[in-house]
């Protein structure tokens, strides 16, 4: 099953599914984007990828930004988006933020909605407004496509969407085995095809994946590796830790198991039902900012998935995660979890990335644990 | 009327003598990095020489480009920006626009019709070093610099990080080292420095048209100017001593002062 | 002076000024007081109806601190890069934070450790997440709001559960750091605070106003100065109230009498955003060109809004922030008059990315503007977003504008001073302008 040439064929796809089914395609830009309901009006909701393509255009319009912003820019003003009907962003940090207002402003005929979820997302009134938000969300999406969106449809969007979600979960649980199945690089262009495609096809193609899986002999004996970091568009760092004898066998990114985490908990308001799953999901950097939950998470998955060693890695220019590394650090100091960091835009330098990592995998191999906390006097 | 101009890039200092706006004498060396006043008189008694006068008989010196400050000699100092329009005005008569990607900066400059410049940009960060990235590679490849990204080993399509030189030069650096063909690895070069070269000139609003002038050191390597006219749609004018450019608006600006 | 064109001379207010500022005393480190980080509110400076409150916030501090003490601030910046944080972060709150690190201030005294977080609710990714790194150090108290915002006109009914969001939120807020802290909030000065508030924002309005008259009376460094006397917890709201209404009086006769900010006035420009602290020398360098800096949307939206209205006149901007006849009888009363009727308020300037772009365009056109000046931030994501495309939309309708990379908030050595001043040159110069000295 080749899920990196889905990903890859995206755009042939959504133009396929817009013949086929006369539905319309959003884009968006965030995970947290209530999905659910774009799927019960009808619509394919389709994660933007970024991709590395020489770009004549973002300067002129975005400064300091970081290059997977920059890169959706220039992927939409290139045109190379045009099947694309709308474009939905969810709060979520600045440079993307721009990214698509610059869109928009440039493609005017896009359907285009800003959708508040807010950044506080444990406060009591979270919900409250992130139901109302849902609910304009709703009505937009309504008057756009012209179709009502009931609760029939939406409890067959909900259901649709949990069944991915526990497809991929049952998906990722296989890699806590010793020798996993399935390697990182194989998840993660399972991730990225199923963030682009109809999610009803995604699920049976799933199903058949996973009864592979099921019938697939142990993997190799590799070292254990979770990533985290700035979410990712392409599974180039897990074929480069594969190709050195690690493996990366669970991942704390948005694009990543925090998109499939949590389920919707069915209940009579639906709306409701959909918010406090969005808002209840494991958190990204913007969203992780008063209960700090990301950490502790973090080393949950870290546990439960027995890695022996994390790899962060950041985008250049991501203010939001590189607040949160200090936390994210810290803890892994403290757990005496060896981490690597890394910094990267959207090529990966394979020789230098490749030197770096080695570096790493040598060191966890041979039993090197973090000390305990950091000494002070370096700094000084 | 006798002028002189020095332009004290990072790389190079140019310096030009004219008489009655003709070029009659100019040198070139480089910079270097910490005897810059020496330089700078060095390169001017070779100018001076190569047009067979004495210092005396110059009425105005002046001096642009980033090391305008270490030309002690200079009357008058001129930014960057007004040499190169003075200068391709000069060299080319009826310019319209002017673009320089040199060592360290990049520069375009919409001219004007009621005033010497209608608009101008210049590089940020991420687009500063585009000549020295590529002097760099040049010579860590060993290809001659005027050479470098041309033959057929560079038409393999390849690419590296575009969003910044040093990005670039790891990439390069990981294409090597993974076999790639020298000239390969030069191509790509070029075309991640063209890519961060038109970024600026994409900040004008005026629209350029075939009247842009190129000049800076880089428009000596044929390569380099192919893939920025690529990136920018344009087909350039290269005058006859393109990297003098720069020192020849200076002089001239020692004469006219700041409006046409 | 040459070329000089209007009379010019010293406000009378800088008097006032010295002295209230003599008065403010910096001390944060005073143990009877309990330190919290973040803002409190932007128009009722709450911290001041508690006995012993003080909310500091962190961008200042690390501005200060790069201004006053470069080495000690790069030292505290590789305190924090060492535990993680990205180098090209908001340089301002890694300076505090780092020295937080650090365990001390510049001049060797302890760092004040904060007691709680209030951290500045903003669409600014780094604002979101400054009240973290007090919080995620030591725990401490930490309370959160949100910035809430969507895009488009305005929608009362979709903003009903934004607003009920942010007022519960900072009611919980006050009610809780009661508790935790056991210091009463004096109801009495909340509502004296949101009455001055009132007029504060009126004499501010006034001022910005009279600074779109040629010659500008004030000039954009006279702002800054006043900034610091702006917040009421360090003179009082009365005293606040009083200085605005004499800057406000003052402004007035000098626009009546054409008394000049800068006396040579030829070319007024803008920016949109504070400038690198440490050079702020730029604007009397631009003066030689007899050119005056009339600020930029952080110096006037911030304070006051103004518009064009639809006669063509000039005007306070019609959206209502607070009702200024709203009884106040509790608390909650309070807090409703603080967050006000807009969700989306006060920072329009910076939330509504649709307009954003364009909103320099009106901010241009109200002051009478002849350019603009954008600096770049490499570490600034609030400041440096949409500004290319405001820089592009400045120059489609006719104005001239200069772009340079500066060091706010990063690095000092981020910004190249010489460049700058070579780009100041060539920006005039570019214009037909020469120094009045050299004419």
């Amino acid at each position: 099953m080749n899920f990196r040439q889905m990903a890859a064929d995206r755009h042939t796809y959504a133009a396929d599914w817009k013949a086929r089914t006369g539905g319309k395609v959003a884009d968006y830009f965030e995970p947290y984007f209530p999905e659910e309901i774009a799927y019960a009006a009808g619509i394919l909701p389709v994660r933007v990828l970024a991709e590395h393509e020489p770009d004549v255009i973002s300067d002129k319009w975005i400064y300091g930004a970081c290059f997977p912003a920059r890169d959706m820019i220039n992927q939409f003003l290139r045109g190379r988006m045009d099947y694309m009907d709308g474009l939905v962003n969810v709060e979520g940090c600045q440079w993307i933020f721009n990214a698509y207002e610059v869109i928009t402003n440039n493609k005017p005929a896009l359907f285009r909605h800003y959708l508040f979820l807010p950044d506080y997302t444990d406060s009591t009134t979270s919900k409250d407004v992130l139901r109302s938000e849902l609910a304009v969300f709703r009505e937009r999406l309504e008057a756009w496509t012209g179709r009502d969106i009931t609760d029939e449809k939406l409890d067959h969007a909900i259901a649709v969407y949990n069944e991915n979600r526990l497809l991929l979960r049952r998906i990722c649980e296989l890699r806590r085995a010793d020798r996993p199945v399935l390697t990182g690089s194989e998840y993660m262009d399972m991730l990225l095809a199923n963030q682009v495609m109809d999610k009803a096809e995604m699920n049976g193609l799933l199903e058949q994946f996973l009864r592979e899986l099921e019938g697939r002999q142990p993997g190799r004996d590799t070292i254990r590796l979770m990533l985290i970091g700035s979410e990712t568009w392409n599974s180039d760092l897990e074929r480069l830790v594969e190709s050195l004898g690690g493996n990366v066998v669970v991942d704390e990114l948005d694009n990543g198991t925090s998109y499939f985490w949590n389920p919707v908990y069915p209940q009579k308001d639906r709306l409701m039902a959909l918010a406090l799953r969005y808002l209840g999901r494991p958190h990204n950097p913007v969203k992780d900012n008063n209960w700090r939950r990301r950490p502790e998470h973090i080393f949950e998955l870290a546990e439960d998935y027995h890695v022996d060693g994390a790899i962060i890695s950041k985008q250049i220019y991501c203010h939001l995660h590189g607040t949160d590394n200090y936390a994210v650090w810290r803890l892994l100091r403290e757990r005496h979890i060896p981490f690597h960091y890394m910094e990267r835009d959207m090529s990966v330098p394979e020789e230098e990335t490749a030197l770096r990592l080695e570096a790493f995998l040598n060191q966890v191999r041979a039993g090197a644990t973090r000390l305990a906390g950091w000494h002070r006097k370096a700094v000084l | 009327m006798i002028l002189a101009g020095i332009d004290m890039g990072i790389e190079a200092t140019k310096a030009v003598v004219l008489r009655d706006g003709a070029i009659i004498g100019r040198a070139k060396a480089s910079t270097g990095g910490t005897d810059r006043p020496i330089q700078a008189r060095q390169t001017y008694d070779a100018a001076l020489a190569a047009a067979g006068i004495a210092a005396i008989e110059v009425e105005a010196v002046s001096a642009t480009g980033i090391g305008k400050y270490d030309v002690p000699f200079a009357g008058r100092r001129v930014t960057e920006v007004i040499a190169a329009a003075h200068g391709a005005g000069h060299l080319c008569p009826g310019a319209t626009a002017v673009m320089s990607v040199g060592a360290g900066e990049t520069l375009i400059a919409a001219l004007g019709a009621d005033r010497l410049i209608d608009e101008y940009a210049l590089s940020q960060k991420c687009i500063a070093g585009v000549g020295l990235f590529l002097r760099t590679m040049a010579d860590r490849l060993g290809i001659p610099l005027d050479l470098f990204g041309d033959g057929e080993a560079a038409c393999v399509p390849t690419a590296v990080s575009d969003g910044c030189m040093v990005f670039a030069e790891l990439d390069a650096l990981s294409m090597l080292n993974r076999g790639a063909e020298p000239q390969t690895v030069a191509a790509a070069c070029i075309r991640a420095a063209a890519v961060r070269a038109a970024n600026t000139g994409f900040d004008l609003t005026v629209p350029n048209d075939t009247r842009t002038v190129l000049i800076g050191g880089t428009a000596k390597n044929r390569a380099f100017v192919r893939a920025l006219e690529a990136a920018m749609g344009i087909a350039f004018i290269i005058p006859a001593g393109a990297e003098y450019a720069g020192a020849v608006g200076a002089a001239i600006s020692g004469a006219k002062g700041l409006r046409k | 002076m040459k070329g000089q064109r209007w009379e010019t001379r010293p406000l009378d207010c800088w008097q006032l000024a010295k002295e209230l500022r003599r008065s403010y005393d910096n001390s944060l480190a005073d143990s009877s007081i309990v330190l919290g980080n973040g803002t409190t509110n932007f128009y009722v400076d709450w911290q001041v109806a508690f006995p012993a409150i003080v909310v500091a916030e962190d961008n200042p501090i690390g501005a200060m601190m790069a201004q006053q003490n470069e080495a000690f601030a790069r030292k505290a910046r590789l305190a924090s890069e060492v535990r993680g944080w990205g180098r090209e972060i908001c340089g301002y709150h890694n300076n505090c934070w780092g020295a937080q690190f650090l365990g001390r201030t510049a001049d060797g005294k302890p760092f004040p450790e904060r007691q709680f977080t209030v951290p500045f609710p903003c669409v600014c990714d780094s604002h979101i997440k400054r009240g973290q790194q007090c919080r995620d150090y030591k725990p401490i108290a930490r309370w959160t709001n949100d910035f809430t915002m969507y895009i488009g006109e305005r929608d009362e009914k979709r903003e009903e559960a934004m607003l009920d969001h942010r007022n519960f939120n900072t009611l919980k807020q006050l009610n809780e750091i009661e508790s935790v802290f056991g210091q009463r909030l004096d109801d009495g000065k909340l509502f004296e605070l949101a009455r001055n508030c009132r007029l504060l924002k009126q004499y501010m309005t006034n001022v910005s106003y009279f600074m779109t008259f040629t010659p500008s009376p004030l000039s954009v460094k006279d702002l800054y100065s006043f900034f610091q006397l702006g917040g009421l917890a360090k003179i009082g709201p009365e005293k606040a109230v009083h200085f605005w209404k004499t800057l406000r009086d003052e402004v007035e006769w000098r626009v009546q009498n054409q008394i000049a900010a800068v006396g040579s006035e030829r070319f007024r420009w803008i920016e949109a955003h504070p400038p690198s602290w440490h050079f702020l020398k730029y604007y009397r360098y631009m003066e030689k060109y007899g050119a005056v800096c009339l600020g930029s949307q952080y110096t006037h939206f911030s304070q006051s809004q103004l518009e064009r209205k639809p006669d063509g006149s000039i005007g306070e901007r019609s959206y209502p922030v607070y009702d200024p006849d709203m009884e106040l009888t509790t608390r909650e009363d309070a807090v409703r008059f603080m967050t006000g009727p807009d969700a989306r308020a006060p920072h329009h300037f910076k939330i509504d990315e649709y307009l954003r772009p364009y909103a320099l365009n009106e901010f241009a056109d109200v002051f009478h503007a002849d350019g603009a000046m954008f600096g770049l931030w490499r570490s600034g994501v609030g400041c440096a977003v949409t500004r290319k495309e405001q820089a592009m939309r400045l120059r489609q309708a006719g104005y001239s504008v200069m772009c340079y990379e500066g060091s706010q908030p990063g690095d000092r050595v981020d910004l190249d001073e010489k460049r700058l001043i070579d780009q100041l040159d060539t920006w005039m110069e570019s214009l037909g302008l020469e120094k009045l000295e050299d004419v």
